[in-house]
């Protein structure tokens, strides 16, 4: 016969049960890559690989390597795109003006990490 | 036994509903939409429930950047501020919100001891700035340009504005944060209680953000490049950054930037990078620039002066305002 703790412990479990599935459903997700030109906007994984998008004014190829990701070579006149490094982190991006090419890692759920904006 | 478990089973059905609920219920979603524009990325940001609304507000705030650069674009032969600076000489009415950015520039031009001034545009067109190998230009190039800069010839009568033979109006230290000011208007209008909108670093925020809290911002590094300078909560005031690794070039080891100084023609040289909080973004926009030039000392003046604040880097040491002490996280 079960007592009246039992049943709240039952119901304790249930309710146990229910929050983990919801918490489950909500596991952080995994980040990607995604480049966006004038013609379109593509994800990539972080793999190793090198990738080679049309921009405004020519070829952008982007490398990434070890899950960093950067700019190896640009058609845009001042390189500052390549100049600007790796990046590894969610809600960073390389942004090319010139060649109108935005190479950004972000997480499935869109959320940001650290910052919201940056201003520079 | 049944009878007994009766209340332990209905107290499961409410759980369950419960939890149905809960992951069907419609959540503030964040839409962001981000397009190059005024030769910068610009991205809008808004917390809606709605995506179709969200969709209207956005596409209506990026119609304000496209009626600006339409209107102010500098180096755009065909906007209307090129159109109207070939026949200012003899006098011509500007719009109003043109004619209000000109009052505005006149205005900190003074404030800022002429660091700040929209007739550098001649010599912005001397400086080869974005172009393929570029180079310093010939002195004389630059004291010819100097001769047609100086903002208190500017005349500018209501709408009518008369300007000398040769001088250009140059917008482009105050459009953007202009153009952020109205498409966050145009956001409220549309009934938009979170969101922010970021033209190239210079921003402006309404509400919080998506996780409820109060926007978070980080200050680029002048010198490291996927570093952040520091952070800061933002308390509903604007932020831009101007800063001498933006548009530059290198040559015989010197950096050459887009920052010049109204005074010699040249890159100013007092610091790498101003930080401005300010009530509107355009004027966070028009101080960044004449902070910037006029470098830690006076510039901690004019902000003191105007009840702003900001991070000024120089190349050996960083200044911040006092109303942002103990505030930042460096």
């Amino acid at each position: 016969m079960l007592k009246k703790y039992d049943k709240l412990i039952i119901l304790l479990c249930i309710a146990g049960f229910f929050f983990s599935l919801a918490g489950i459903l909500r596991t952080k997700p995994a980040s990607f890559i995604e480049i966006k030109t004038p013609a379109e906007t593509k994800r990539y994984n972080l793999q190793d690989q090198d990738i080679t998008v049309k921009g405004a004014l020519g070829d952008t190829v982007v490398i990434v390597r070890d899950s960093r990701v950067r700019v190896a070579d640009s058609s845009c006149p001042d390189k500052w795109c390549r100049e600007s490094g790796w990046i590894d982190k969610g809600g960073e991006s390389i942004i090319c003006l010139p060649n109108k090419v935005v190479v950004s890692i972000k997480s499935e759920s869109g959320q940001r990490e650290k910052v919201d904006a940056i201003t520079f | 036994m049944l009878r007994r478990l009766a209340p332990a089973l209905v107290l499961v059905f409410v759980l369950v509903l419960f939890f149905i609920s809960y992951t069907r219920r419609v959540p503030l979603r964040e839409f962001t939409v981000s397009r190059f524009m005024m030769d910068t990325y610009i991205q809008i940001t808004v917390m809606e429930k709605d995506p179709a609304k969200a969709a209207a507000a956005i596409e209506d705030a990026f119609s304000v950047f496209k009626k600006v650069e339409d209107e102010m674009n500098f180096f755009s032969n065909s906007s209307l501020l090129s159109r109207l600076n070939k026949r200012a000489a003899a006098g011509v009415e500007v719009p109003e919100d043109i004619a209000f950015l000109i009052r505005e520039s006149i205005k900190y031009g003074e404030l800022s001891g002429g660091a700040y001034d929209i007739t550098v545009g001649s010599l912005m067109k001397v400086w080869p700035f974005g172009e393929s190998n570029p180079t310093v230009p010939d002195k004389k190039k630059i004291s010819g340009a100097l001769k047609e800069v100086g903002f208190r010839k500017i005349k500018i009568n209501g709408r009518t504005l008369i300007l000398e033979k040769g001088m250009e109006i140059d917008l482009s230290a105050c459009d953007k944060g202009y153009a952020v000011d109205k498409a966050i208007e145009v956001l409220q209008r549309h009934g938009i209680t979170s969101g922010m909108v970021n033209a190239g670093g210079n921003l402006k925020t309404i509400g919080v953000n998506i996780k409820g809290k109060p926007w978070f911002i980080g200050v680029q590094h002048p010198r490291k490049k996927s570093a952040l300078l520091a952070t800061l909560e933002l308390d509903g005031r604007a932020v831009a950054t101007s800063g001498d690794y933006q548009r530059f070039f290198f040559q015989n080891g010197v950096r050459y930037h887009h920052l010049l100084d109204p005074y010699t023609g040249y890159p100013a040289r007092r610091c790498i990078s101003a930080t401005i909080l300010a009530p509107t973004a355009c004027l966070a926009d028009i101080l960044s620039t004449a902070v910037f030039v006029l470098g830690p000392d006076e510039g901690m003046k004019l902000l003191e002066k105007l009840g702003c604040d900001g991070i000024i880097v120089t190349e050996k040491e960083i200044f911040v305002s006092k109303g942002l002490q103990g505030k930042i996280k460096m």
